[in-house]
């Protein structure tokens, strides 16, 4: 770095040509980059703000990417919901009571139908975008449902399906003997009892007795397993016919639903479904009371409990909700008397694989679109909704109620109540009424469309906000031109001058006068 | 005689123009010499008798004792300034501006970024590819800027080992110039030629080092630097430098030595307050040193808020007891206890080192004493916390490795771990995401140096993940690909997480200090860098306008004007002819005398 060399005795002129000269380049240099800026140094007092504006700008387009990330699983999503709703909506179509169709057509059909809405809700909720499993909570890389055949019929290392759980259980509901875990008796007295045959989950569970008066006096349940009621015959001569007496039972399908069966007195012999002669005396009365009853549950525990109990089945089956799946355990050569719980999957196939969240089903799958705006976009398979679709149509599809040739009447008879039943249940678990129960495919759409509608808005509010960045930013960085052109103009018009006025000056010495 | 006196004054008065022509022939002949102060005759009358005589007095020589000074001064400043600004472009060529593709700022943005995507769809593989990539390119790019910068220390070196070459050299070529002034028996045109040597080396010695220069009676200068240490008086005090080897964040730099001719050694560095060599040292030693500080902090940044677990790791609380599970610390790892002193609360943090400080003088950066201590076995670290920090607390020993700390004077309002993950499974949500050399781990210790200082240099992406991106994700051994616990923990940091920087610049720069989260160190760095950087520019430019000003005052105090020695040659030729003129009347004259 010449300091002191450059001592030569040129004059100051020269030195500021030199910088014009450097100061035209950069203005050049601005011209073809369109860049104010060149340098770091050269930014000033704008580097700061040039410096936020691009951090900004940054996270913007972050959550640009993660907002379209998120439209695409929505769509996904709400594509499988919209055709999961039409299936919920063809199977309340297909369970309807007594329309059994010429010669039991729609029964037959409503079991394979059943069947093959079943695998497309499979397959629905087997969605994977690129190979990730949407329907599974954050657990995206095994299915979330088990095979079609597996749920139904249990896979090759010898656990359960649904149809050896659903056997057994109805053997256990509907007990050895054939009358739903209850037993009648008279003895002899005037007293007939009905009580449930011990302290256990299965078969019929006794809610109430009404009926009676002059002629009898009822005993309710006392309120301890196991339940009894009782009708003791006081005065037949009182007793005529038409008058009832009705036990309240529960189904193992629903405890909460009490149904009444009647018994009517009638001077009939022998007596109808549902009828009890008038005996001569209180005893005879009440044997025949308890030889109706038994007839009675021997008929229901065939059509209504046999129905009642698969959908019993499929509750322990399919579990939801974090809890076990509950399995009867064998109690040869006695009936059964406990549940167990399968925790560890060794004896029952595991219809769910996927994340279990009872609480928050939402928030298994959160993604941040803005600085503290997180959408919520989780779905498991085992919500309410789709559970319950599930159950029912695997309640179906694994029921028989073909017709065969040589089959009397009654069975015929047995299978149409049957349907009838099992109908009634679907019926009321796939009723509109639980549409606004939580978990329900009306209520995840509902909640899933309104994470779409917050990622739309956000969507939009970054893209405006993106947008007036870059202005400033353009405004800060970019050259304009119409002034730079105008500087070198300038700039160009004074180096001219100085070059002039430099030669002028050097001819100017007294060197060339003399002679 | 009246003829003969004529004679003589004609001849004198020729004699006078003839030297003065001499002189006006070797002005305009050195006119374009660097250096060259203009000379002038002086004439002096005398008379004997009635004869007066024109004597030529001496040559005198241009020279403005003040004009010198400031030029000298100026010199100095220039080279200061120059030699900084060079080195300052390439560190900003080097940075590159806000918004180019390998600017720190973008690299950042794109890693946030990738992070921010690996937590929304932390299954898919090109997430992850991507998220590792993108901690790369910043990883590189660390390393790069850290090794530029340390080149840059090390050709400072190579430059002050040339120019202390140089500035030996002058020292002593000035000190022999001062001997052959003193002699007088030289030729008085020769002096004056030497006095302009004398000049020349001057300057050039002060473009080394700021000079302070005395001019003695003789034409001797004795020279001194600004800040009053002796370089020349009668002989030359000489320079030593030895360049310290491979210029590293944490090696030792060379030492710049003076060497009085009594033998006497001086230590130079932080003397010097201008010049050439004063500018290299001060790039070396702050400027350079500063940006490496900065680039190091962002470096622990990065690599702490990837591995720190949560806050509450290791401690646990029962009945206003904290226990502290020392098992997990490794050195660099620390625990603060927060408490209240009379209203105030404040904060002690105990770190795990090597080293024991028990009593800091000062807070560090984020308001909290920090006491080191070797923390491998509970019970002697029980022992000597209680022993160190007194009655305010009372720790103890829950027999295992924990360490039950509760206030006793002082009233503990919580304690909280700063722990940093060691595996990359079953340790915690925190990942070991950057490594230091060699596949170590960064927890910034405060053994030693400190293992921040030159980090920035050894940083690395954390080679068991190149091949196993899956540990991104997964933080236990069962969790599955699709929880975004991680990620979202990782995201967290690096968004939340504050630091401060212990080092803070000199006021005269700024008394910058990095605060605040990683994005803001970037921001906060490539600032204080472009504003260094502009700052160097701005003074460069001012230093040489003022030189400028100088050397043009220098061109008008001594430099030759053409014009006015033609004209003062013209006045000369006159004179010249008419002397001759009078000479030859006179010869005339007295032929005509002789001839009668």
């Amino acid at each position: 770095m010449l300091v002191n060399k450059s001592f030569y005795p040129g004059p100051r002129s020269f030195s500021t040509v030199t910088s014009m000269q450097r100061q035209m380049e950069q203005l050049q240099l601005q011209l073809a980059s369109g860049k104010r800026f060149n340098s770091l140094a050269e930014y000033g007092t704008s580097r700061t703000h040039d410096l936020n504006l691009r951090a900004r700008l940054g996270r913007i387009e972050g959550y640009e990417a993660n907002v379209t990330t998120t439209e695409n699983r929505l769509s996904f999503l709400n594509n499988a919901i919209e055709r999961l709703d039409e299936i919920e909506a063809d199977a309340r179509a297909l369970a309807v009571p007594s329309a059994y169709g010429s010669d039991g057509l729609n029964m037959v059909n409503a079991s394979q139908q059943a069947g093959t809405m079943l695998k497309e809700v499979i397959d629905l909720l087997n969605t994977d975008i690129a190979g990730q499993f949407i329907f599974g909570g954050h657990v995206s890389d095994k299915r979330p449902l088990s095979s079609f055949d597996q749920i139904l019929h249990g896979d090759a290392i010898g656990r359960a399906g649904f149809s050896q759980v659903a056997t057994e259980r109805k053997a256990a509901d509907l007990g050895t003997a054939g009358l739903g875990r209850l037993t009648m008796d008279a003895g002899g007295t005037a007293t007939a009892t009905l009580s449930e045959d011990g302290a256990h989950p299965f078969g019929f569970k006794l809610a109430s007795m009404a009926g009676g008066g002059t002629y009898a006096t009822i005993s309710q349940p006392n309120g301890t397993a196991p339940q009894s009621v009782g009708v003791t015959f006081t005065d037949v001569a009182a007793l005529k016919a038409g008058d009832t007496i009705t036990v309240g039972v529960t189904y193992p399908d629903d405890r909460n639903r009490v149904e009444y069966v009647t018994f009517t007195a009638t001077t009939d012999d022998p007596p109808g479904k549902g009828q009890y002669l008038i005996g001569d005396t209180p005893e005879a009365t009440a044997a025949n009371f308890a030889a109706a009853m038994e007839t009675k549950f021997a008929d229901l525990g065939k059509t209504s409990m046999a129905s009642a109990s698969t959908a019993a089945a499929a509750d322990n089956f399919f579990n939801t909700k974090g809890e076990p799946v509950l399995r009867v355990v064998d109690n040869a050569p006695d009936d059964p008397v406990a549940l167990s719980a399968d925790t560890a999957y060794a004896s029952t196939v595991r219809w769910y694989n996927g994340q279990v969240e009872s609480t928050d089903p939402r928030g298994t799958v959160t993604t941040q679109i803005d600085e503290t705006t997180r959408v919520r976009v989780g779905v498991t398979a085992d919500e309410s909704g789709f559970a319950t679709l599930i159950k029912t149509l695997a309640s179906f599809a694994i029921s028989d109620f073909t017709t065969t040739d040589n089959e009397t009447s009654e069975e015929t008879a047995q299978k149409r109540a049957q349907f009838d039943a099992m109908s009634g249940i679907a019926r009321v678990r796939l009723s509109e009424e639980r549409n606004t129960t939580e978990g329900s495919i009306e209520s995840i759409a509902l909640e899933l469309g309104l994470a779409a509608h917050t990622v739309g808005q956000v969507k939009t509010r970054h893209a405006e906000y993106g947008g007036q960045l870059k202005t400033m930013l353009a405004e800060i960085e970019q050259a304009p031109i119409e002034e730079v052109a105008m500087q070198l103009m300038t700039l160009r018009t004074r180096l001219e001058a100085s070059f002039q006025a430099t030669t002028m000056v050097s001819q100017l010495t007294l060197v060339n006068f003399l002679r | 005689m009246g003829l003969s006196s004529t004679l003589s004054n004609a001849l004198s008065g020729m004699n006078a123009s003839q030297r003065g022509l001499e002189v006006i022939s070797r002005n305009v002949a050195n006119s374009g010499t660097p250096g060259y102060h203009r000379q002038a005759v002086v004439l002096t009358e005398t008379h004997y008798g009635q004869a007066s005589q024109v004597r030529m007095g001496t040559v005198q020589r241009a020279f403005d004792q003040a004009l010198q000074k400031q030029h000298v001064i100026s010199v100095s400043d220039t080279s200061y300034h120059a030699v900084r600004a060079s080195f300052l472009d390439r560190l900003q060529v080097e940075m590159g501006k806000p918004g180019d593709a390998n600017s720190l700022d973008t690299l950042y943005t794109a890693f946030e970024n990738a992070l921010q995507a690996l937590a929304t769809t932390p299954d898919s593989m090109s997430n992850r590819a991507g998220a590792l990539n993108a901690a790369q390119a910043m990883v590189e790019r660390l390393n790069g800027l850290s090794g530029a910068i340390q080149t840059m220390r090390h050709e400072t070196e190579l430059q002050i080992s040339n120019a202390v070459a140089e500035l030996n050299r002058n020292l002593t070529s000035l000190a022999e110039i001062n001997n052959r002034i003193l002699d007088t028996a030289y030729d008085p045109a020769a002096r004056l030629a030497m006095m302009d040597e004398r000049d020349r080396v001057v300057t050039a010695i002060s473009e080394m080092v700021d000079v302070s220069v005395s001019y003695r009676d003789n034409g001797t200068v004795a020279l001194m630097t600004r800040g009053g240490v002796g370089l020349l008086d009668n002989q030359p005090s000489e320079f030593q430098f030895a360049i310290g080897g491979a210029v590293s964040a944490t090696g030792e730099a060379g030492m710049l030595e003076l060497v009085t001719p009594g033998g006497h050694r001086v230590q130079m560095n932080g003397l010097l307050s201008s010049g050439r060599i004063a500018g290299l040292l001060e790039m070396r030693d702050t400027t350079l040193v500063n940006a490496q500080n900065q680039l190091d902090e962002i470096a622990s940044g990065l690599a702490l808020a990837m591995s720190t677990l949560p806050s509450d790791t290791a401690v646990s609380e029962a009945a206003g007891t904290f226990t502290v599970d020392l098992s997990a610390m490794q050195r660099g790892d620390s625990f603060a206890l927060t408490y209240m002193d009379g209203g105030v609360e404040k904060t002690v943090r105990v770190v795990a080192s090597g080293e024991t400080v028990t009593d800091p003088a000062n807070l560090n950066a984020a308001g909290e004493r920090v006491i080191q201590f070797d923390l491998s076995d509970a019970g002697n670290a029980a022992a000597a916390l209680q022993a160190a920090l007194g009655g305010a607390f009372s720790f103890g020993d829950d027999g295992g490795d924990g360490l039950t700390v509760a206030g006793n004077a002082a009233t503990l309002v919580g304690v909280s771990s700063r722990i940093t993950a060691t595996a990359a499974q079953g340790g915690g949500l925190g990942l070991a995401l950057f490594t230091d050399a060699g596949g170590a781990a960064f927890t910034n210790s405060l053994d030693g140096a400190g293992q921040k200082l030159g980090f920035a240099g050894r940083i690395s992406v954390n080679q068991g993940l190149i091949g196993n991106t899956d540990l991104l994700v997964k933080s236990t051994a069962d969790a599955s690909l699709g929880d975004a616990a991680r990620p979202n923990h990782l995201l967290y940091n690096l968004r939340n997480m504050r630091f401060v920087s212990e080092n803070i610049t000199a006021l005269k720069d700024g008394g910058v200090r990095l605060s605040g989260r990683v994005g803001d160190l970037v921001s906060q760095t490539i600032n204080y860098q472009g504003d260094t950087v502009a700052r160097g520019f701005a003074q460069y430019d001012a230093s040489t306008m003022t030189l400028d000003a100088v050397i043009s005052r220098m061109d008008s105090a001594y430099g030759v004007d053409i014009d006015q020695e033609m004209a003062r040659l013209m006045e000369l030729q006159n004179a010249y002819a008419a002397g001759a003129r009078v000479v030859s009347t006179v010869q005339e004259l007295i032929d005509a005398l002789l001839a009668m």
